[in-house]
Formats: C-alpha cells, sequence, structure tokens
C-alpha cells in the first residue's frame, strides 16, 4: 500500500512516515505542499493520502479540493492531520473532499485505525 | 498606593490567564503522553514575569479575540530527548530535527490550547511557530500584560510554559 504524505514541516513528515512504518507501511510518497503533492499524484495514484490543514502556496482544502476535481482521484481516500480542530474547520475540510480527520496530537494506534479504515474493502 | 495593594494587584491573576494555564496544563499533558509517551509533572504557576531562560524556546503567537503567545521553554538535552521522542527514531536523526520538533510541539500546544478557547466562544488564529535556540539569550514581553509562567518536569529535565496574554483581563 502506498501512502502519499502532504506537510510543510519535514518533522512531522517524518513522524507519520515512521509512525507509518511501524505500523507495517513502508512505501511512502512525501510533499512539502499541496503543488508538490499534486506533482507527485500526477506520477502515480496513492492507495491514500495524509495531509496537513496549515501549508504554504496552497492549504490543505485547496489542495483536497484540487485532488477532488480530477476523476482519477475522486475516490482516493484523503485523511486531514492536523491541530484545526474547531468543529468549523472539519466541516470545511469534509465539504472539501475529506474523508477522515485526524487531530493533532494523535497516537500510533489512532492513525492506524483511521488509515485501516480508510483502505479497508468494502 | 501602598507597597501591600501594589503587591496584590501584581500577583493577582487576571481570570482569562488563569482559565488559558488550566487550559495550557491540560493538553500539555496530554501531548507529552500521546505524542511523546512521557510523563509530566506540573508545579504551580507564577503570574509574573519574566520568562524562563532556556536553550530553546519555541514560541506560537495568537490574534483575535484574544492577543498574546505561548512559548515551550527547554533545555537542549530536553529538546533532543523531545526530538528522538517525537520522530521514535535515533539521536542522530533526532539532532537534526530538534528546532521543528520544539515548533511541532509547541503549534500542538498552541493549536489545542486554541481549540479549548475557541469552545468557550473566542474567535483565534495562530501563527506558525518560531524557534529560537541559543546559550546566553534572554526574552521579554512587554511591561503591560497578563503572563504565565508554568514550570513541568519530564524526568530529570525541567521546563516551562510560557503564557503571555495582551488586551485582556
Amino acid at each position: 500500500m502506498r501512502v502519499l504524505v502532504v506537510d510543510d514541516s519535514s518533522t512531522m513528515r517524518r513522524i507519520i512516515v515512521n509512525t507509518l512504518k511501524k505500523l507495517g507501511h513502508e512505501d511512502t510518497v512525501e510533499a512539502g505542499d499541496g503543488k508538490e503533492a499534486l506533482r507527485a499524484l500526477a506520477a502515480g495514484v496513492p492507495d491514500v493520502i495524509v495531509t496537513d490543514w496549515n501549508m504554504p502556496e496552497m492549504n490543505g482544502p485547496q489542495f483536497v479540493e484540487a485532488v477532488r476535481s480530477q476523476p482519477q482521484l475522486a475516490k482516493t481516500p484523503v485523511l486531514m492531520v492536523t491541530t484545526q480542530a474547531a468543529k468549523e474547520d472539519v466541516i470545511v475540510a469534509l465539504q472539501a473532499g475529506v474523508n477522515d480527520y485526524l487531530i493533532k496530537p494523535f497516537t500510533p494506534e489512532a492513525l492506524k485505525e483511521k488509515i485501516n479504515s480508510l483502505t479497508r474493502k468494502p | 498606593m501602598s507597597s501591600a495593594a501594589t503587591k496584590a494587584v501584581a500577583i493577582d491573576a487576571p481570570p482569562m490567564v488563569e482559565v488559558m494555564v488550566a487550559s495550557l496544563v491540560d493538553v500539555t499533558k496530554e501531548i507529552f503522553s500521546t505524542m511523546l509517551d512521557r510523563t509530566v509533572e506540573f508545579g504551580a504557576p507564577t503570574f509574573a514575569g519574566p520568562q524562563p531562560t532556556a536553550n530553546v524556546v519555541a514560541t506560537v503567537g495568537y490574534a483575535g479575540t484574544l492577543s498574546g503567545y505561548i512559548s515551550l521553554c527547554v533545555s537542549k538535552e530536553a529538546a533532543l530527548e523531545i526530538a528522538q521522542a517525537l520522530l521514535g527514531s535515533s539521536a542522530e536523526e533526532a539532532h537534526e530535527h530538534v528546532r521543528d520538533a520544539a515548533g511541532e510541539m509547541a503549534n500542538m500546544i498552541a493549536g489545542s490550547v486554541r481549540t479549548n478557547m475557541t469552545d468557550r466562544g473566542e474567535q483565534l488564529g495562530i501563527s506558525t511557530p518560531i524557534v529560537t535556540v541559543g546559550t546566553d539569550f534572554s526574552t521579554a514581553a512587554l511591561r503591560d500584560v497578563s503572563q504565565a509562567v508554568v514550570p513541568f518536569k519530564m524526568g530529570p529535565h525541567n521546563l516551562f510554559a510560557y503564557l503571555v496574554l495582551q488586551g485582556r483581563k
């Protein structure tokens, strides 16, 4: 399973990637902002996208809207991992096309549950 | 004005500062436990400056119905332990991420306090983290602000959270 991790903080990307590796997900691709992520997506569709909210150039909801505007990415699961925890923020993210939401701080178990839930075959 | 009256004004904490300190303590305990698997023990806060001295100071600002900032103040040894625990990596890899790890911790702490304040009806935005690293420096808030120094321990390390609030009592 391939996971695209999008966050402008290289440290937060490392935290998420290291956690994913411990959970058995070795195949990860990293991007530092939404535009870089869209370039990565043009090269191949991952099984799940994990994205931050607060990023330069293109924030998380804008990035997800761009993802959803592409037919081949319309059903790719997107998990937003962020400190933006207000109800209004969650609504904005869901309206943009996010499938699920994980608020920092998060445990490895919480990340595992969200990833498994998003990638579970019906 | 008597000196006793002056002293009383100096040590009486404005309610909003007390509310934010309570939130700060709760979220810091949770974040250190969840993200670092570390238990922290808090001491009594003091509602006066100066900001504690430290090797690594990670600050996140607030703007909106409340204005101010929160700083996480730690030694370089504590900062390295935080980075190593946060990344789940070797000391060598963690060393490269000491600044950003402190910034991420401050970001999560300030973001979680923001969420608590939003639940109380405040409208707040937060800044990106600013991290200062050095061995011989001090920082200070402006004179006419409410402030709180909140000490806590992580194992052998003495850490501080520092809260500054401007314009609201």
